[in-house]
């Protein structure tokens, strides 16, 4: 019987098209808004992604989120080290820059400097070159897409030199360093080198990143540091929890994802339901003489809802798969869309999303399926 | 999963008592059936005549099981179906009832080895059966070079055949055919009389025709007269009384 009434799905081939249409057209939609949208807010917290080591971050109490940038005095760094509780705490320059090459390229860029002695901060993840190299004079690590985007067509090469703020820089260190919210450049080099490169004013002390000492709960050492210092200091999570949260709070990017999320789920809605509705329409007569032969409501909803998730599989499928291809095709880890990608859970999420919006599509038709009196087959022509 | 038949021993096939059905809502509602009493016997080919309008099609949905009475009882094969919930009486019409309409009501997307299938199926009978079983009765109408074929490819002649098939693939007890003669000559429809006569009727099986067609009352062995919602006379016709 399921191979019957497969077949009698397919038998209405235009009206198929225009099901599997809808839902793959809000599934591609929904996963690939969601996996932007996601990627998007990743990205916003790179610089935390980037050094894996550090347990807290400490910064000034203005800050709310790792964009914003209120130099604390180099003296915290010290104060910090004092806390009981802390390992090692290091300090962090970060500043929004821009920078050219000899052949006149210009490209905006995050400086992000690192502490002379442990360079910790450095992407882990290095395409060329040692991360001891950042200790050579005017010496700076590149991002490989900031490099592509640089040099397009050019091989990965190091001794390459950029003019930042007038200044002579090296590239001695390529990485593949987690893509940045705005930043075309993402640029990695010594503390000392990176206030020369960007001066801020007396104070330029972005960040303290610190690590717990073992066995210690960094929540705890985090509260310790803003009791002793009155700076602010969260651990990595809560900080990238913090500025994810800003970012939704303060921006339209959620609102603009959520009208497109939206609008994708409203608009395969209607397609889904409106065609749905005409499919029942036309076979209502068969439907009815399904009941006639023998065929109980509960049964023939059961068949219909069979129709209904063939349909919404075949959808779903080619949909999360067109999502799929984007992220595979055009978000590549040397192109400017890396980092993007289409997690499990995502679609997991449109799946079932696809599942409702199946199911209340088809509420409608279902009705009138339940309510078909066999008795209309004596005067329906078809 | 299918009602018990009893034996028939005698007793009639099919019963009527009292059968009252109204049809429409509000003020539209109206009396179609007023009271009918009837009884159709297995083995026999009956015909219900009428003009239009005189309630033929309510009683044979009512008899079918398709259309519950508001008052009397039917009986099939010694169930009272008036009496039978809505889901045993599906399961009941589905063992026990095959129907073939005027407008054939074949399934388009479905081949007509699947049509035929189709009433084996929904019986919940393995598919291997269900399409030799297809395929035996296909053969037995002339169809057998036609079951990979679809509805829209045969003629309507082919389809009324296969129509006939599905009715029934399931052997059921009681056959109704509504008007299949109707866009039929008089030659086309003798040829359809004829086969139906054949492949349907069986000492333990009833067969009932509506029909407005004079030309195929020769075929009949019984003919129930309705007018106005009543059975207004049954008739034997000549050739049955002498045999």
């Amino acid at each position: 019987m399921v191979r019957i009434v497969i077949k009698m799905l397919f038998g209405e081939r235009v009206k198929v098209l225009g099901l599997v249409f809808g839902v793959a057209f809000a599934t591609l939609l929904v996963a690939q808004q969601a996996g932007l949208f996601v990627g998007l807010m990743t990205r916003s917290q790179n610089v935390i992604a980037d050094a894996p080591d550090v347990d807290i971050w400490v910064m000034d109490p203005a800050v709310e989120y790792v964009d914003l940038i209120r130099p604390m005095r180099d003296t915290e760094l010290y104060r910090v080290r004092g806390v009981a509780g802390v390992a090692w705490a290091v300090p962090l320059f970060k500043a929004a820059t821009s920078v050219k090459t000899p052949e006149g390229r210009t490209k905006s860029a995050l400086l992000l400097g690192v502490d002379d002695a442990s360079l910790t901060g450095v992407s882990p993840r290095l395409v060329l070159g040692s991360i001891l190299d950042l200790r050579r004079a005017d010496a700076i690590a590149i991002d490989r897409v900031g490099y592509m985007q640089l040099w397009p067509g050019e091989p990965l090469q190091l001794g390459k030199t950029l003019d930042l703020n007038d200044r002579r820089a090296v590239v001695a260190v390529i990485t593949d360093a987690a893509p940045a919210f705005s930043a075309q450049v993402i640029i990695h080099t010594r503390y000392s080198q990176a206030v020369a490169f960007v001066p801020t004013g007396r104070n330029q002390l972005s960040f303290i990143l610190a690590k717990t000492a073992s066995g210690l709960d960094p929540g705890d050492v985090a509260g310790a540091i803003t009791a002793r210092t009155g700076l602010n200091a969260y651990t990595a999570e809560e900080f990238s929890r913090r500025t994810i949260r800003y970012y939704l709070k303060n921006t339209g990017i959620p609102i603009s994802f959520a009208t497109t999320i939206l609008l994708g789920i409203v608009v395969g809605s209607a397609i889904v339901g409106l065609t749905f509705n005409m499919f029942v329409s036309d076979n209502l007569a068969q439907y009815a003489m399904l009941k006639v032969i023998g065929v109980s409501s509960a049964r023939l909803i059961g068949l219909v809802l069979l129709q209904a998730a063939v349909v919404g599989l075949i959808g779903y499928a080619i949909g999360i798969g067109l999502a799929a291809l984007f992220f595979e095709y055009a978000c590549t880890p040397t192109s400017a869309l890396r980092g993007f990608n289409l997690p499990w859970w995502i679609a997991t999420g449109v799946a079932a999303s696809i599942a409702v919006l199946i199911v209340l599509s088809t509420l409608t038709g279902l009705g009138r399926v339940l309510f078909a009196q066999p008795a209309m087959v004596f005067w329906t022509k078809r | 999963m299918s009602e018990t038949i009893e034996p028939l021993s005698g007793k009639p096939a099919i019963s009527c008592r009292g059968v009252v059905k109204y049809l429409g809502r509000r003020e539209f509602r109206t009396q179609v059936l007023h009271g009918i009493d009837v009884d159709i016997f297995a083995g026999d080919m009956t015909l219900l005549v009428g003009p239009s309008g005189c309630g033929k099609t309510t009683l044979i949905s009512t008899i079918a099981g398709i259309l519950q009475p508001e008052a009397g009882s039917v009986t099939l094969f010694g169930t009272i179906t008036s009496g039978l919930g809505r889901r045993r009486l599906t399961r009941f019409r589905g063992s026990n009832v095959g129907l073939v309409l005027q407008q054939f009501h074949l399934f388009p997307a479905l081949t007509a080895a699947e049509n035929v299938a189709v009433p084996l199926l929904v019986l919940r009978q393995n598919a291997k059966h269900a399409f030799a079983r297809a395929s035996e009765l296909l053969a037995e109408l002339g169809l057998a070079a036609h079951a990979s074929k679809y509805p829209h490819e045969l003629s309507v002649g082919e389809q009324q055949r296969l129509a006939i098939a599905r009715a029934i693939a399931h052997d059921p007890k009681l056959i109704i055919c509504d008007e299949p003669t109707a866009a039929l000559d008089a030659a086309a429809g003798r040829l359809v009389m004829q086969l139906l006569r054949q492949v349907t009727l069986r000492q333990d099986r009833a067969v009932l025709v509506v029909t407005h067609d004079h030309r195929i009352f020769p075929f009949a062995d019984r003919i129930i007269h309705m007018d106005d919602g009543r059975i207004s006379r049954i008739d034997t016709p000549e050739h049955k009384e002498a045999a």
